[in-house]
């Protein structure tokens, strides 16, 4: 087959397209439709995918966390880490543990002075700690509000349960931080800082913490480092920044199948869509078909006409279903919201998406038309001469 | 001498309705028509002539006996074999014009020639307007078929059966359609067509008239051939006044001795075929040439 003959089949093609318009418009619109939905939901998706992603990292505020329920490990080990790992940014020694501001339970963070700026709190008011040796407390805003508390300056008592003790300290509130993650919102998690020195000595545990923060160059070497960790300290017990977020893809893996099961129903309908319409295009045309066969075209060259007429179908399909696709992500945006998912979501163009839709409006297309077409490659001459 | 474009041998046709009910199409037919014959085939419905007309298109086979056209014996040929058979040696007139309704008539015309792949689109193009100049709707190159009459369809067809230049024109009741001023210039056509461009045409029909322009008939009934003998010569021969008709078909076949010495030098045929083919092109171009000058 040559290109001429091509080039007239996509002729012939877009006549007839032309011709039978309102049937025309409608499968394309069946195929606009799924491959919308599609491009809709993947983008979305992926925008929230993103956005946890980020959620999580500005919660966690590092990339791997070692972690003790109690105040058990000394903080010598802070040097040992900051002298034999590579490809680490900086590693902020911490207890976090949980208390009572009067009575309102949160969670109280221990870190030195220079560990604030490093896991890049901010303040809405107020100061950061004057001296490691005071009795100071900042408090984040959703706490401060809980509180009732609007500037820094009053004092408040400080309560924490250790084993059987319960150990009371006043402390001045000098700061209110910002709040740095929409997560620890929807978790209902609050947060208090105190300098570390402070905490140690009101426990009892000088020179021990439960927490090390520790932020990786980069996310490529999280795994290389927790090796690291694992080898100095075999028993030590981490959180992985990228495991968290794995875990909560795994969830939001789950939801996307299930709306994927949607999208596949859609193009199920658009693939039917285009068989009827190729069905009804070849019963209409048997005629025609006789008449092409009579004049010396082989099969292929019959099949090559229809073809054209689906690939004219699914491409216009498919670039129209791009267009509403980003369209739709819009507003799937917008309604999720309204739903009460408390944060944006970014829309992110990812090329590859839109690849996929043009290329799945196309390949359904054209394997919905494979069972009707394949009618043209069997039907003799003669047979199709004779039908009216 | 002419020799025999077409030959059937003691075809058979059955059609097997069911395991019992078989239907005897076909009883023997021998038929032989030569090179450059007008051949009218005459016959009630139901005689079998539509079978008969479709087993020398290639578009159906015999049950048994051989069917040779052009020197090739072509009842053993695969389907994809017939094709490219058919495409070369036999045009189609059909009934209903069968027109592709959302071509031009250019294009129609075209529509062999490419689908052949032997010419360019711009080759292909100036060879369906020279065949539609001879068809006299050089006006009307691009209209659809749904603007033109029954008889301006039906002369698009018959430009579309001579694009590939082929040995046999079948045509199935060509004017069956048609109002009596377009037969008669359908007919002139067809007779001038098969004289000067010496094409040989079976033309199946019920019409006496039709039947005036052919240089022989046969009659069919019941699936058995009769031969008739030769038809009283009629006055449609007058139509070979029309010069510029003359001049027409000279520039075609002029055309198609160039387009024959480049498929030639491309490869696309054999060389036997292209001396054959030569030798047959000369002949009729200095049988218009006598004719123009005489006239002249």
């Amino acid at each position: 087959m040559n290109s001429t003959f091509i080039k007239f089949a996509i002729k012939i093609a877009i006549r007839n397209v032309r011709i039978r318009k309102t049937r025309t418009i409608l499968t394309v619109l069946a195929v606009t439709y799924s491959v919308a939905t599609l491009i809709a939901l993947r983008t979305v998706g992926i925008g929230v995918h993103e956005k946890i992603a980020s959620e999580i990292r500005a919660f966690l505020r590092a990339d791997i966390i070692i972690s003790e329920e109690s105040v058990v490990i000394p903080e010598g080990i802070v040097n040992i880490l900051e002298s034999e790992l590579k490809h680490v940014d900086y590693i902020i020694p911490a207890i976090l543990v949980t208390g009572k501001l009067g009575v309102h339970s949160t969670s109280i963070l221990a870190v030195e002075k220079e560990g604030l700026e490093k896991l890049s709190i901010e303040l809405s008011k107020g100061t950061f700690f004057k001296s490691e040796e005071c009795y100071e407390i900042i408090l984040e805003e959703e706490l401060a509000h809980r509180m009732g508390i609007n500037e820094p300056g009053g004092e408040v008592i400080l309560s924490i349960n250790v084993g059987n003790l319960f150990i009371e300290k006043k402390f001045k509130i000098i700061g209110i931080a910002k709040r740095a993650s929409s997560l620890a919102k929807v978790m209902g998690f609050t947060i208090a800082i105190v300098p570390l020195p402070v905490l140690q000595d009101m426990l009892g545990r000088e020179g021990f913490i439960n927490h090390i923060f520790v932020k990786v160059s980069s996310d490529d070497m999280i795994e290389a480092v927790s090796r690291d960790i694992k080898t100095l300290f075999p028993r030590a017990n981490l959180i992985k920044q990228t495991e968290v977020i794995e875990a909560v893809s795994r969830i939001l893996d789950i939801i996307r199948g299930t709306l994927s099961a949607v999208t596949l129903v859609g193009l199920l309908v658009a693939a039917l869509g285009v068989m009827n319409t190729v069905m009804m295009s070849i019963r209409e045309r048997i005629h025609e078909i006789g008449v092409l066969k009579a004049i010396g075209a082989s099969g292929l060259q019959v099949m090559t006409i229809f073809l054209s007429e689906v690939l004219a179908i699914g491409l216009s399909g498919g670039a129209l279903g791009c267009i509403v696709g980003y369209w739709g992500s819009h507003i799937l945006r917008r309604i999720i919201i309204k739903l009460g998912l408390p944060f944006d979501i970014p829309i992110l163009i990812v090329p590859e998406v839109y690849a996929w839709g043009i290329f799945i409006a196309i390949s359904v297309s054209i394997v919905a038309a494979l069972y009707p077409i394949s009618y043209v490659l069997r039907i003799r001459p003669v047979e199709a001469l004779r039908f009216e | 001498m002419s020799r025999y474009i077409l030959e059937l041998k003691d075809v058979h046709k059955i059609y097997e309705v069911s395991r019992e009910v078989k239907v005897h199409a076909l009883k023997g037919v021998n038929l032989r028509v030569k090179e450059g014959e007008i051949l009218i085939v005459m016959g009630p419905s139901g005689s079998g002539k539509s079978t008969l007309l479709n087993i020398i298109g290639t578009l159906d086979k015999p049950t048994s006996g051989r069917v040779i056209i052009d020197g090739v014996d072509i009842t053993d040929l695969s389907e994809r074999e017939l094709v490219k058979f058919r495409l070369r040696k036999i045009g189609f007139v059909f009934q209903m014009y069968n027109l592709l309704s959302s071509l031009t008539s250019l294009e129609n015309v075209m529509l062999p020639i490419i689908i052949s792949g032997h010419l360019s689109e711009s080759e292909a193009k100036s060879r369906a307007e020279t065949l539609l100049n001879i068809v006299g709707l050089s006006d009307k190159l691009n209209a659809r078929p749904i603007q033109l009459s029954g008889g301006q369809q039906q002369r698009v067809a018959i430009a579309r059966a001579l694009a590939n230049d082929p040995a046999i024109v079948l045509a199935d009741e060509p004017t069956g359609n048609i109002d009596v001023v377009s037969t008669v210039t359908i007919l002139k056509l067809i007779k001038s067509i098969n004289k000067f461009l010496g094409t040989t045409f079976i033309i199946v029909t019920h019409n006496p008239d039709v039947a005036l322009i052919g240089s022989r008939i046969v009659n069919i009934r019941d699936g058995i051939l009769y031969e008739h003998g030769k038809v009283p010569h009629i006055t449609i021969d007058e139509a070979f006044d029309d010069i510029e008709m003359l001049e027409l078909q000279l520039r075609f076949l002029k055309e198609e001795l160039k387009s024959l010495s480049k498929m030639y030098r491309d490869g696309k045929i054999r060389k036997e075929e292209y001396l054959e083919r030569i030798s047959a092109l000369d002949r009729r171009i200095k049988m218009i040439e006598k004719v123009v000058n005489i006239e002249a």
